[in-house]
């Protein structure tokens, strides 16, 4: 086992003396509720994340609920499968599924999968323009994350890991569709679940967005859900997409400017 | 003569006849261990090549169920190895021991070979709902 | 994951000394500041505080419409794949079967038999999905993960083993701990044959029981 294990474990510990071996705990002191820290809360995340800030504070996964926070109804586990009340892990944060896919736990890693994976569908089917591709792009990016989960430092940040590795397998493949025709020959309009009936402040403001989104043209449309989504440099952008680093600065102008505009009335 | 038959080889030089022998052998055994108590489900054993040339050999004849448990025979000795899944509620040497009593039993059966037996539990895990 | 040093704008052309920076055509300003500028600030953190930014009614109301923006950017996408309906999980199958054939089994544990001829033993990866099945059925306990420290493949060697586990709040750890170190080395003789020295337990994240998280 790599010792790359043990790099983010809680150095501070109270020690207990015991027969038998020690315990350690790394938690608060006791009486004091643990922070609550998304990953610890385990709450269904739908928060926001920005994985860029650089204020010396580590936010990862920090629960924000948006004034639209819809967060009560979703769960982690959509899909029939085991029954959550006998499946322990189904309600997992994502760190311990992380940590137990690593230790070699199978079935861990399909509660990620089910967990993580439409998101990273929507998200390469967007970048790709096209829902069929996107499929294949999100399987191999779980097949590369399961090689590489010793790499992720931090198992709390699994889901911004899992976008990350699925936005580079949707670049990898735009390179190979470059290579054969027209990049963007393909950008159909995102088909659309049917939305529920009831008619929230939210909602009307989630299918604007989605809207406008749609509209954008989609070397736009890809410079922004990078960055504002993928967490990209703007050097990384231009370096994935082969594209001078003035003309990515230009699309995300365009498309900043776009949806701030469509999203005015929203104000 | 040395040569070393395994089940599945394909490779010219093999007599045919005695690897077709050491096929039935492994699915012979596969069945036979799926019954023993403590036995969750057979495992391939087989090395990985040999896993991959039969998965291809099986799609272009079409051949029928494959023998999980390895089977090779070099000389006049018989090796004998299988994967297994124990279950988790029974101790599992115990459960070892039984699989390695039934591969020797059968295998060295009528043979007169030696018999070299390995046995190893991939998976502790409790026994699938029938 | 990565750095992100260089999302400080790249100017198009080399600076010359004293000529304001020409923002790009697409860019507006907004009480002299370009977005860019808008788009950097609120990637800051909006630290160190820039007392001309929050001093303008406008650049606020930018900030904020930023924000959303970039929000619900998230959002959509969130939202869209919390209704994808479930006919979408047969794709996982098939992920699931190509990862079961990639587990790495680690070392072999010997057990021991009185015929020479016979070789049994269990892999590490066994060992360790056992012992996260034995944290599985402690109430209140999730063992993340485990390591066997030793010459496992050494009969009699002695072993100390580590799990690092997380707990639901209110657990009174020790005695979690104690449990779980207690089904643990029932599970480790039942199982296998090592001499286990010791038995380490590691608490190192608790879980808050709103909708049963661990």
């Amino acid at each position: 086992m790599k010792d790359l294990r043990h790099s983010w474990r809680d150095r501070r510990v109270e020690e207990v003396p015991q027969n038998g071996g020690r315990t350690l705990t790394s938690t608060a002191p006791r009486g004091c509720p643990p922070t609550r820290s998304a990953a610890s809360a385990g709450r269904p995340i739908l928060a926001r994340w920005h994985p860029r800030r650089r204020d010396g504070r580590d936010l990862g996964c920090r629960a924000e609920p948006e004034e639209d926070d819809i967060s009560g109804t979703a769960t982690p586990d959509e899909a029939p499968g085991p029954d959550p009340v006998v499946d322990p892990l189904s309600s997992a944060t994502d760190a311990t599924l992380a940590v137990r896919a690593r230790d070699g736990d199978v079935h861990a890693f399909e509660v990620v999968a089910r967990r993580h994976g439409p998101l990273m569908r929507v998200y390469a089917g967007r970048l790709l323009g096209s829902d069929l591709e996107s499929d294949d792009v999100v399987q191999d990016a779980f097949l590369t994350a399961w090689r590489r989960l010793s790499d992720l430092e931090d198992p709390s940040r699994l889901r911004p890991w899992l976008m990350r590795i699925v936005s580079n397998k949707s670049i990898d493949r735009l390179r190979v569709r470059r290579d054969h025709d027209d990049i963007d020959a393909h950008d159909a309009p995102a088909s659309r679940e049917a939305a529920p009936d009831r008619v929230v402040e939210s909602r009307l403001q989630l299918d604007a967005m989605w809207t406008a989104l749609d509209k954008l043209p989609l070397d736009q449309r890809r410079c922004w859900l990078l960055r504002e989504t993928g967490g990209w440099s703007y050097a990384e952008i231009a370096e994935a997409l082969q594209l001078p680093l003035s003309t990515v600065r230009g699309q995300i102008a365009r498309a900043r400017k776009f949806l701030l505009h469509e999203m005015e009335a929203w104000r | 003569m040395t040569t070393e038959d395994r089940a599945g080889d394909q490779h010219h030089g093999a007599d045919d006849g005695a690897v077709a022998e050491l096929d039935d052998l492994s699915l012979d055994l596969t069945d036979a261990l799926r019954g023993v108590e403590g036995v969750v489900e057979v495992l391939d054993a087989r090395p990985v090549v040999v896993a991959a040339i039969t998965a291809v050999a099986d799609g272009i004849d079409g051949g029928g169920p494959r023998g999980l448990v390895d089977v090779v025979r070099t000389g006049g000795v018989l090796t004998v190895a299988a994967s297994v899944a124990t279950d988790v509620g029974r101790a599992t040497p115990e459960t070892l021991a039984r699989v390695a009593a039934v591969l020797r039993d059968r295998a060295g059966r009528g043979s007169g070979a030696e018999v070299v037996v390995s046995v190893t539990s991939r998976v502790i895990e409790p026994p699938l709902p029938r | 994951m990565s750095d992100h040093d260089d999302d400080a704008r790249v100017p198009d052309a080399p600076r010359v000394p004293g000529v304001p920076l020409q923002p790009a055509d697409q860019d507006e300003l907004v009480d002299g500041r370009t977005l860019d500028e808008l788009e950097d600030y609120l990637d800051r953190g909006r630290t160190p505080r820039d007392p001309g930014i929050e001093a303008s009614a406008e650049c606020r109301l930018t900030l904020r419409a930023l924000e959303r923006v970039r929000g619900l950017s998230l959002s959509v996408l969130e939202d869209e794949a919390s209704r994808l309906p479930s006919r979408d999980d047969t794709w996982i199958a098939g992920l699931i079967d190509s990862i079961k054939a990639e587990v790495v089994g680690g070392r072999d544990i010997p057990l021991r038999h009185p015929d020479p001829g016979v070789r049994l033993g269990v892999t590490e990866a066994a060992v360790r999905g056992l012992l996260r099945q034995v944290g599985d059925a402690v109430d209140g306990v999730v063992v993340r993960s485990s390591e066997l420290e030793g010459d496992v493949t050494e009969a009699g060697a002695p072993i100390e083993v580590t799990l690092t586990m997380t707990a639901r709040y209110g657990v009174p750890l020790r005695e979690a701990a104690g449990t779980l170190r207690a089904a643990a080395v029932s599970a480790l003789a039942l199982h296998t044959e090592l001499r286990i020295a010791a038995v380490h337990v590691v608490v190192d994240d608790v879980w808050l029981d709103g909708g049963g998280a661990s």
